[in-house]
C-alpha cells in the first residue's frame, strides 16, 4: 500500500473499522469498512473523473466485490440498475411495477374520501350525492306544497290535484309556523294562495319568515292564506321585512273572527305590492289587543284597506310612527269602521300629499264613530295640506286635534 | 245636501282643533276661524260636477262653493 494513503477510522479498543484510500494518481477514492481480522467487507469507491457513476461494493473474504450497485452496471458480478416507475393510485389495492422497472417510484394516492352518511331529498331537483353512502328519496306525491316548511304539513294540507286544485285535509290543527323562513308555492306567483281552511286554530308565528325567493316581484306569498281560519292570535314577520317584499299579507286574514291579538314585529311595513293590504278586513276586535307601537314607518298599500269593516278597540295609537311617505300607505285603513273613537299619532311628522288616500278612499271614509283624531300642534300646516283634509279623511263628524 | 258650519279653534295652551260639526267652541278656546261643511243626506254621496271627486263631506274654502258639487247615492262595495 506504498502508493496509497490511507487514513483509518479506529473503535474504542484501537482496531481499524473504518479505511479510506486512493491510488497515486488520485484516479480512485475509496472507503472501506474493516471486519474484526482487518479485512475489508464493504468498499465504497469512485472514480475522481466525470460519466463515472459512484459504486458501493460488498466486499468477499477474498477482498473480492461480490455485490455492487452503481448506475454503468460494469464491474464486479451482482450490479444492479435502479429504474423506478412512478404511479398514480386511485383506487384500494396491492400495486407492482411494470415490467422493465425495478421497484416504485413517486406513489400518489388519489383514493376519494369514503362516501358516509345518507342524504334526505324531499324535493325533486339535481343533487350531488359523492359524498354520501346512500340517498333517501321521498318526494310527496299529488303535487303536495308543505315540502318547503321544515316542518311536516302533508298530512294537514291535502295536495293538488292535476288541474291545481288544493284538495285541503279536513283534520283540525294548530299551525306553528315558527320555523319557517321560506314558503311553499303552489305557482311561482301565489305562494300559500287559499292555503289554510277554517280549521286552523292557535297562533301564528311568523317572526321568523324572511320571504320567499321565487319571483319575488309578482309574488302574492300570504293571499288569503288564513281567511276564514280560527287563527287567535298573529306575530308578524321580523326579519329582512324591510326589504320591499317581504310584507304580502293581501286579504289573508280576512273574516278571522277569533283574531283577538296582532303583534306587529318590525318597525318597518315595507311592501313594493300589497303590504297589509285589505289583510284583515271583516275581523272583529272590538276586544282584541293590536300594539302599533314599534311601527315607525309605512311603506306604499301597507294598511291599504287593511282594516276595513272591522269593529275596532275603542283607541288605536300610533305611538312610534314617524312617517307616512309612501303612496296609499294609509288608504281606506279604517274605512267603514266601527267602535273606535280616538286615534293618536303623537310622532308624526312626515307624510305624503296622499297618504290617506283621497275622493270616498279615504282613511277614515265613512268611519262613522270616530270622534277625535289627534296629531302633533307643530303638524297642523303639513295636515292640513293633505288631500282628504277638507273633508276629515272621511271622518266628517270628527274633531281633529292639534295637541300632541 | 245641507250646510253646517264646524269651528277651528285654539287652546290657551297653544295647540288647535278643528271641531266636529254642530260642536260649540270650549270655553278654554279662542275661535279662530268658523269653516262651513257641506254634508250629503243619508245614503248619498257629494261629487264634485267638474271633477269627479266623491266625498262624504267637504269643507267648503277659496272659491268652491256647494254650486260645485251634487248629490249621487252612495255605491255599495
Amino acid at each position: 500500500m506504498s502508493d496509497k494513503s490511507s487514513i483509518y477510522g479506529v473503535n474504542s479498543n484501537g482496531e481499524a473499522i473504518l479505511r479510506t484510500s486512493e491510488n497515486a494518481t488520485g484516479e480512485r477514492t475509496s472507503i472501506y469498512g474493516v471486519n474484526s481480522d482487518g479485512k475489508a467487507c464493504m468498499r465504497v469507491s469512485s472514480k475522481v473523473t466525470s460519466n463515472d457513476p459512484t459504486s458501493i461494493y460488498g466486499v468477499n473474504d477474498s477482498g473480492e466485490a461480490c455485490v455492487r450497485i452503481d448506475g454503468a452496471g460494469s464491474g464486479g458480478g451482482g450490479g444492479a440498475t435502479i429504474n423506478n416507475q412512478d404511479i398514480t393510485v386511485t383506487e384500494n389495492g396491492t400495486y407492482t411495477p411494470d415490467e422493465g422497472y425495478t421497484g416504485l417510484g413517486t406513489v400518489e394516492v388519489q383514493v376519494p374520501n369514503p362516501s358516509t352518511g345518507t342524504l334526505s331529498i324531499v324535493e325533486n331537483g339535481s343533487y350531488n350525492v359523492t359524498e354520501y353512502a346512500t340517498a333517501e328519496v321521498n318526494v310527496p306525491t299529488g303535487g303536495g306544497a308543505a315540502t318547503k316548511f321544515g316542518v311536516s304539513l302533508d298530512n294537514l294540507l291535502g295536495s293538488v290535484d292535476a288541474n291545481g286544485v288544493y284538495q285541503l285535509s279536513d283534520a283540525p290543527f294548530t299551525f306553528d309556523a315558527t320555523s319557517i323562513k321560506e314558503l311553499p308555492f303552489l305557482s311561482p306567483d301565489l305562494f300559500m294562495y287559499k292555503f289554510f281552511r277554517s280549521n286552523l286554530t292557535g297562533t301564528v308565528d311568523l317572526s321568523n319568515y324572511m320571504h320567499g325567493t321565487v319571483n319575488a316581484a309578482n309574488a302574492e306569498y300570504f293571499t288569503q292564506a288564513f281567511s276564514y281560519t280560527g287563527v287567535q292570535k298573529l306575530i308578524t314577520p321580523r326579519e329582512k321585512s324591510n326589504e320591499a317584499y317581504a310584507m304580502q299579507f293581501y286579504q289573508s286574514f280576512q273574516h278571522c273572527n277569533a283574531l283577538k291579538e296582532i303583534v306587529f314585529s318590525n318597525p318597518i311595513i315595507a311592501s313594493n305590492k300589497f303590504g297589509f293590504t285589505e289583510a284583515f278586513q271583516y275581523c272583529d276586535f272590538s276586544n282584541a289587543s293590536i300594539n302599533f307601537d314599534i311601527i315607525t314607518s309605512i311603506g306604499p298599500n301597507g294598511f291599504y284597506g287593511a282594516f276595513k269593516y272591522c269593529k275596532l278597540p275603542e283607541e288605536i295609537r300610533f305611538t312610534n310612527l314617524t312617517e307616512i311617505t309612501a303612496t296609499f300607505a294609509f288608504r281606506e285603513a279604517f274605512s267603514q269602521t266601527t267602535g273606535c273613537k280616538r286615534y293618536f299619532f303623537p310622532s308624526l311628522t312626515s307624510v305624503t300629499s296622499d297618504a290617506f288616500g283621497s275622493s270616498t278612499r279615504l282613511t277614515w271614509y265613512n268611519a262613522k264613530d270616530v270622534e277625535e283624531i289627534h296629531f302633533r300642534a307643530d303638524m297642523q300646516a303639513t295636515i292640513e295640506a293633505v288631500t282628504g283634509y277638507s273633508s276629515k279623511f272621511g271622518a266628517t263628524n270628527c274633531t281633529i286635534f292639534f295637541d300632541l | 245636501m245641507k250646510t253646517q258650519d264646524s269651528y277651528f279653534v285654539k287652546f290657551a295652551n297653544g295647540t288647535s282643533a278643528w271641531l266636529a260639526v254642530g260642536k260649540p267652541v270650549p270655553a278654554d278656546a279662542e275661535l279662530v276661524e268658523v269653516r262651513p261643511m257641506i254634508m250629503p243626506d243619508d245614503g248619498m254621496v257629494l261629487r264634485h260636477k267638474e271633477t269627479g271627486e266623491e266625498s262624504s263631506g267637504h269643507w267648503l274654502r277659496g272659491d268652491d262653493n256647494k254650486d260645485k258639487w251634487e248629490e249621487v247615492p252612495e255605491s255599495k262595495e
